[in-house]
């Protein structure tokens, strides 16, 4: 920051809903490589579909532990009353529904959503001229990897996501262990498994058995998408960001209602664009 | 044992997710502008504000470009400095 502004806004909003599945699949789409991925006709639903495969395959993760991120989140989207789906699901709901891209049933994907949100920034010196109970952002990275999936050598993990985190920790001066709240880019259910994964919350391969444990349920632990995350929330492409430092905002200043999580005082946001081509992690502090 | 402070979030908003039938983007984004200002009265928007940063994916989804200005103008905020990211 050049320091040049004391109070900026910052935000995001999309409007998706009014297009069919395919308008909106293909515009997404666009987000990924063109003369390799887009024009043979791979969407995100098949790239997010490879590395589930991939993790499945190398790290025995199942179709259940991925049915489980999605029916943890639906939990917690029913006690959002902003969320776009507010109803719970059962494992036997999310196996049932209908294949999109093996291994990715429907209730694997998050939905397409209009939405907007956004934050006032200030500089840190100056936060408590408006509210006594600011939030300070004390860590923040960012990193990018190829824009197609196929140019990279493993597609079991998001290599920027891991990155960008580093640097959040790093500046931060905490570690995962110390985060009591956070909320991840669930695209697909898999992609909340590799996040536990590369934002250091369990070992590589280990997503699928801290989903099974119910460590980042409400009640456990390490809760993760308190909001409902994309898969319940909903995912306005362009909003979700700063949604995400939204929630974790409302849980670090006591105002999350019935999702609160009690004296929740250091928070995490992790964001992707694309198949993690771009990935951006923000830790947060209550202030004291 | 945290870090010290990059930035301070003093408010924020959130507009309803789901199908907002009959909305435009900019309509929505007013209203999560409408939460963060309301929730902070000492915060005076047309003085304080000095930039907006605004993200959207696609400019498909509306057939609409453009939207820095077009969401600054929809939040009360024109004329300072407004950009897409």
């Amino acid at each position: 920051m050049s320091g040049m502004y004391d109070v900026v806004m910052v935000g995001g909003a999309e409007k998706m809903s009014h297009l069919t599945t395919t308008g909106v699949t293909e515009i997404l789409a666009q987000a990924s490589d063109f003369p390799f991925e887009q024009w043979h006709g791979i969407s995100f639903p098949g790239i997010f579909a490879l590395m589930a495969n991939a993790h499945m395959h190398k790290y025995e993760t199942t179709q259940e532990q991925m049915a489980m991120v999605a029916v943890k989140n639906h939990k917690h989207g029913a006690l959002n009353p902003k969320a776009h789906f507010q109803k719970e699901i059962t494992i036997e709901d999310v196996m049932s529904s209908r294949p999109v891209a093996w291994p990715l049933k429907l209730y694997d994907c998050c939905p397409r959503s209009d939405g907007a949100s956004c934050l006032i920034l200030t500089k840190p010196d100056i936060a408590r001229k408006f509210t006594n109970a600011p939030v300070y952002i004390t860590g923040s990275g960012q990193a990018h990897d190829t824009i197609g999936l196929f140019e990279r050598s493993d597609f079991t993990s998001m290599m920027a996501v891991k990155l960008a985190a580093q640097q959040a920790y790093k500046m931060a001066g905490v570690k995962p262990k110390h985060i009591d709240v956070a909320e991840v880019h669930d695209c697909f259910t898999i992609a909340e498994i590799m996040a536990y994964e590369d934002l250091g919350f369990c070992k590589p391969g280990k997503g699928g058995k801290l989903i099974e444990l119910g460590v980042t349920t409400l009640d456990g632990k390490l809760p993760v998408n308190t909001s409902g995350g994309l898969k319940a929330k909903g995912h306005p492409v362009g909003a979700t960001g700063t949604a995400q430092a939204y929630e974790i905002f409302l849980q670090l200043t006591g105002e999350a209602g019935r999702r609160q999580i009690d004296g929740a005082e250091i928070g995490l946001a992790a964001n992707v664009g694309g198949s993690a081509s771009t990935a951006t992690v923000h830790i947060f502090t209550r202030a004291d | 044992m945290s870090g010290k402070p990059v930035a301070a979030i003093v408010s924020a908003g959130l507009s309803k997710f789901g199908n907002l039938e009959g909305l435009y983007s900019r309509e929505i984004f007013a209203e999560a502008a409408r939460e963060a200002f309301e929730k902070c009265p000492k915060l005076d928007p047309k003085k304080d504000i000095k930039a907006l940063y605004v993200g959207m994916m696609s400019e498909s989804f509306e057939h609409q470009a453009h939207i820095a200005p077009m969401m600054l103008d929809w939040v009360g905020l024109l004329p300072i400095p407004a950009v897409r990211t």
